[in-house]
C-alpha cells in the first residue's frame, strides 16, 4: 500500500466518523422531525455507499453486484423515510 | 449429465478461487435477505403500534448505539487495511479489527442490561423484534470477531478476503439499522 493511498484510506475512515458522529447528533437533537430523520436516514446511505465502494473495493467494478448491495441500503432506508413521512402526515 | 469438459471448468474454477467466490457471495446475500426481512418486520411493527414504538425508544440508549457505530467501523477499517496490506501485514490489523468487535459486544451487552432493568419489555411485540434484530446481528459479531482471531493465528489470502468481505457486510447491517431501530 502506498503513502497516497494509506492517506486516502484514513480520510475515508475520517469521513465515516464524521458521519457517523453526525447522524448520532442529528438524530439526538432532531425531536423527531421530518428533516433531521430525512438527513440522518441520507448519512446512513452515505456510510453503507462507502463501505461497499471503498471497503469491499467496488469502486472501479461496473455490474449487477455492486448495484443489487447499493440498492439493498437504499431499499432499506426510503422505507424508513417512507415510514416517517407517514406518520408526520397522519400524526 | 455433466461432461469431462464440464468437470474440468468445474476444477478450474474452484483452483482458481472462483467457486469460493460465488459461495462467499451466496452466503452475503442470504444473510442482507435476513437482515432486510427483520428490519421490514420492525418497521412494520412500528407502524402498526405506534405506542409501542414510543416506549420502546424511551428505553433505547442512541448514545450507546452511537459508539458501537464509531467501534463497528473502525473494526470494518481495520479489516479492509489487512486485506490491502501485504503478507506480513495481515496479523496486527485482523487482531485490531477483533479488539474493536469485542468492544462492540461489550457496549451492546451493558446496553442489553441497562434496557432490561428500566423495563423494556413492557414496549410488548417490538422489544421482542429489537432483541431479535439486535441480538441477531449481536451474534454475528461474535461469531466474525472468533473467525477474525482465527484467520489471524493462521492467515491465507482467500480466508481473509472472506472475512474481511463478511465483516464488512456485518457492518453495512449495523449502518442500515442504527438508524431504522434507534434514530428514525
Amino acid at each position: 500500500m502506498t503513502r497516497q493511498a494509506r492517506e486516502q484510506f484514513i480520510a475515508t475512515l475520517a469521513m465515516l466518523l464524521t458521519l457517523a458522529l453526525g447522524g448520532a447528533f442529528v438524530g439526538g437533537l432532531g425531536g423527531g422531525l421530518l428533516v433531521p430523520i430525512a438527513a440522518v436516514l441520507v448519512m446512513a446511505y452515505a456510510k453503507g455507499r462507502i463501505v461497499i465502494l471503498d471497503f469491499l473495493e467496488l469502486r472501479a467494478q461496473r455490474g449487477v453486484l455492486r448495484s443489487a448491495l447499493l440498492a439493498w441500503p437504499a431499499v432499506l432506508l426510503s422505507l424508513a423515510l417512507l415510514r416517517a413521512v407517514a406518520v408526520a402526515l397522519i400524526g | 449429465m455433466a461432461t469431462i469438459d464440464d468437470m474440468d471448468m468445474a476444477v478450474r474454477k474452484a483452483r482458481s478461487g472462483e467457486g469460493d467466490c460465488l459461495l462467499l457471495w451466496i452466503l452475503v446475500w442470504s444473510e442482507l435477505a435476513a437482515f432486510g426481512a427483520l428490519l421490514v418486520a420492525f418497521l412494520v411493527t412500528t407502524v402498526v403500534d405506534a405506542g409501542g414504538a414510543s416506549l420502546l425508544r424511551s428505553h433505547l440508549h442512541p448514545g450507546l448505539a452511537a459508539l458501537n457505530t464509531v467501534l463497528l467501523v473502525s473494526s470494518g477499517w481495520q479489516a479492509a487495511l489487512a486485506v490491502r496490506g501485504g503478507a506480513g501485514a495481515v496479523r496486527r490489523p485482523l487482531m485490531l479489527a477483533a479488539l474493536f468487535g469485542l468492544a462492540f459486544a461489550a457496549v451492546k451487552i451493558a446496553e442489553y442490561t441497562v434496557e432490561i432493568r428500566s423495563g423494556i419489555g413492557g414496549a410488548g411485540t417490538l422489544a421482542e423484534l429489537y432483541f431479535l434484530v439486535t441480538g441477531f446481528h449481536l451474534l454475528h459479531v461474535v461469531f466474525g470477531t472468533g473467525i477474525l482471531l482465527l484467520v489471524a493465528w493462521r492467515p491465507s489470502r482467500a480466508n481473509v478476503v472472506m472475512i474481511a468481505t463478511l465483516w464488512h457486510v456485518i457492518d453495512l447491517v449495523w449502518l442500515v439499522m442504527f438508524p431504522i431501530v434507534y434514530l428514525t
